[in-house]
């Protein structure tokens, strides 16, 4: 298995070397189209940035990693309330399914007018955008409890707290890995959004600063961070989970998938 | 009903363990007994009766198969045993009390038909699971490592479900079954899923453990083989709705032996569960696997 992931690294390693090749390869050759700098411009204006990129990066990623955590805290609280409460799943479901259906977009300049262009705003933006994959993950996760397994604790006359805390929260747990893994990613870009919108400061207005002032290599080095930063968020989640959860569950939603 | 007369399939009496015996010894009530026991189920529109009317008896530290055909309401009749499901009328006792009760007082050991481990949990930490959730505040007479001992898993203490076979799994869940000294044991079908050469091992396994502990047990099989076997007492039961078609006392010695599956006694024994089952002359139409489900 080890042996796999290694060879799967090398060949997403060597894609991406040849695909950036090939187009520094175009772009000596000046068949590169205007919108698209060479790999080694990007490059280049990543070490001259290196100072403003630092500026910018620090908001973001505060901004995401409290709003992530805001949210992920916020949706197991509400499905340890959808577990416990009866009739609450349904409720609890549809109010988080209307708040994932709120296009981010169109959200984060209202946000900018209510929070102003200060943290606030992204933190919040990074939150609405983490927030599902967790509640989804964890209802699912907590629910996924198989007949027999509830039968054995029924038989051992177990409380309703060991239950929980023996059977159910340890059961959950790969769900609730899949849901943190696509979580962290979405809160980075969460933020990213949000100040493209409206900030004083982050990766994001970086980002739009670059494309309103036509500086090319510049927009693709930022778009270039993002992906950086949205993928070691998700690696960050998949390397806990691969300590965390030691087990594969029977749907195979386990550590073998945590590979990002 | 068992005829009074049959031999006794009470054992010699257990050893260690004095505190059970106190309450137990000599009793004749410290079995199983189950009275004009019967389950309905309502699925969908429809009323089906799992069990109609069920007798039984099972004298403290016996032995006894349930045998029948699949769909005949032997499972439901170790649930209701074991108070996952509520009986629609008629009683059960345990050694004097209700399946609810000795359920709550933590003391009834149950096997199911698949091991029904918790994966994130190493071997030891399965079998220790029941003490972990001990309220009764019982001391268990033996530990976890004693138990992997008696189960024959000396070296897996550390060693997650997934890493073992399907025999050393259900080995774990017998183990575990026995953490608290249960005053029954209850198998569905343990060794079902196995193929008939580990079967065959388990099963005596199953009854060395058995004779070292002495609990109640009460066996669900839909192997003829099987029941004569393991029990002292076989339980016959006709398909749906499940009754108790005919009780069969097994004149084996104990410790069993496979050599004795080709002694005499155990034939007719064999040939008496069978005619039980499909009637004098053999008609299929009883027999089992003529259901659907288990």
């Amino acid at each position: 298995m080890i042996a796999a992931r290694l060879a799967g690294l090398g060949w997403t390693v060597g894609g991406i070397g040849g695909v950036l090749a090939m187009l520094e390869a175009l772009g000596a050759m000046g068949a590169l189209p205007q919108s698209v700098p060479a790999p080694s411009a990007v490059a280049v204006q990543f070490v001259q940035d290196r100072a403003a990129l630092a500026h910018h990066l620090a908001p973001t990623l505060r901004a995401a990693v409290i709003g992530w955590l805001a949210a992920v805290a916020l949706a197991i609280a509400m499905a340890g309330v959808a577990l416990l409460v009866r009739g609450a799943e349904g409720v609890l479901y549809n109010f988080a399914v209307g708040v994932n259906a709120i296009p981010l977009i169109a959200a984060a300049p209202i946000l900018v007018v209510w929070f102003g262009t200060g943290p606030e705003t992204r933190v919040i933006v990074a939150a609405l955008a983490s927030f599902f994959p967790v509640l989804v993950g964890a209802i699912q996760g907590l629910r996924a409890v198989d007949r027999s397994h509830r039968e054995l604790f029924h038989v051992l006359a177990a409380g309703r707290i060991d239950r929980l805390r023996l059977l159910e929260l340890p059961g959950a747990l790969p769900y609730l890995f899949a849901g943190l893994k696509i979580s962290a990613a979405g809160a980075v870009l969460g933020a990213i959004v949000s100040e493209w919108v409206g900030a004083d400061r982050g990766l994001g207005m970086m980002m739009a600063y670059a494309l309103f002032s036509f500086n090319v290599p510049q927009v693709w080095m930022c778009m270039a961070v993002s992906v950086v930063l949205a993928l070691g968020a998700y690696g960050l989640m998949g390397g806990l989970e691969a300590r965390v959860v030691r087990w594969s569950p029977p749907d195979g939603t386990g550590p073998g998938d945590s590979a990002p | 009903m068992p005829d009074a007369d049959a031999p006794s399939p009470v054992p010699p009496a257990r050893q260690g363990d004095t505190k059970r015996s106190e309450q137990a010894a000599g009793d004749p009530s410290g079995g199983l007994a189950v009275r004009g026991l019967s389950v309905t189920f309502r699925l969908k529109r429809e009323t089906v009766t799992a069990l109609d009317g069920v007798d039984l008896d099972l004298p403290a530290s016996g032995f006894a198969a349930v045998i029948g055909p699949s769909g005949c309401g032997k499972s439901t009749l170790l649930r209701v045993v074991a108070d996952i499901v509520a009986p629609s009328a008629g009683t059960v006792s345990l050694g004097g009390v209700t399946p609810a009760a000795l359920r709550r007082a933590q003391r009834i050991g149950f096997v199911f038909q698949s091991p029904t481990l918790l994966p994130w949990r190493t071997v030891r930490e399965n079998i220790r699971l029941p003490m972990a959730l001990n309220r009764a505040g019982t001391k268990p007479s033996q530990t976890p490592d004693d138990l992997i001992r008696l189960v024959g898993l000396e070296g897996f203490e550390n060693a997650l479900p997934d890493q073992l076979s399907g025999g050393m799994q259900q080995r774990v869940s017998i183990a575990r079954s026995l953490a608290l000294d249960p005053e029954v044991l209850l198998l569905d079908e343990p060794f079902g899923a196995l193929d008939e050469i580990t079967r065959q091992r388990m099963n005596l396994e199953l009854l060395r453990i058995w004779s070292e502990s002495r609990r109640t047990a009460l066996l669900v099989t839909h192997s003829i083989a099987e029941a004569v076997f393991m029990a002292d007492r076989v339980f016959v039961m006709s398909p749906r709705p499940g009754r108790i078609r005919e009780v069969l006392d097994i004149p084996l010695d104990r410790p069993r032996r496979l050599s004795m599956m080709s002694e005499p006694a155990f034939v007719e024994a064999v040939n008496a569960v069978r005619s039980a089952l499909f009637g004098a002359d053999g008609s299929p139409e009883a027999g089992p696997e003529a259901g659907y489900d288990g």
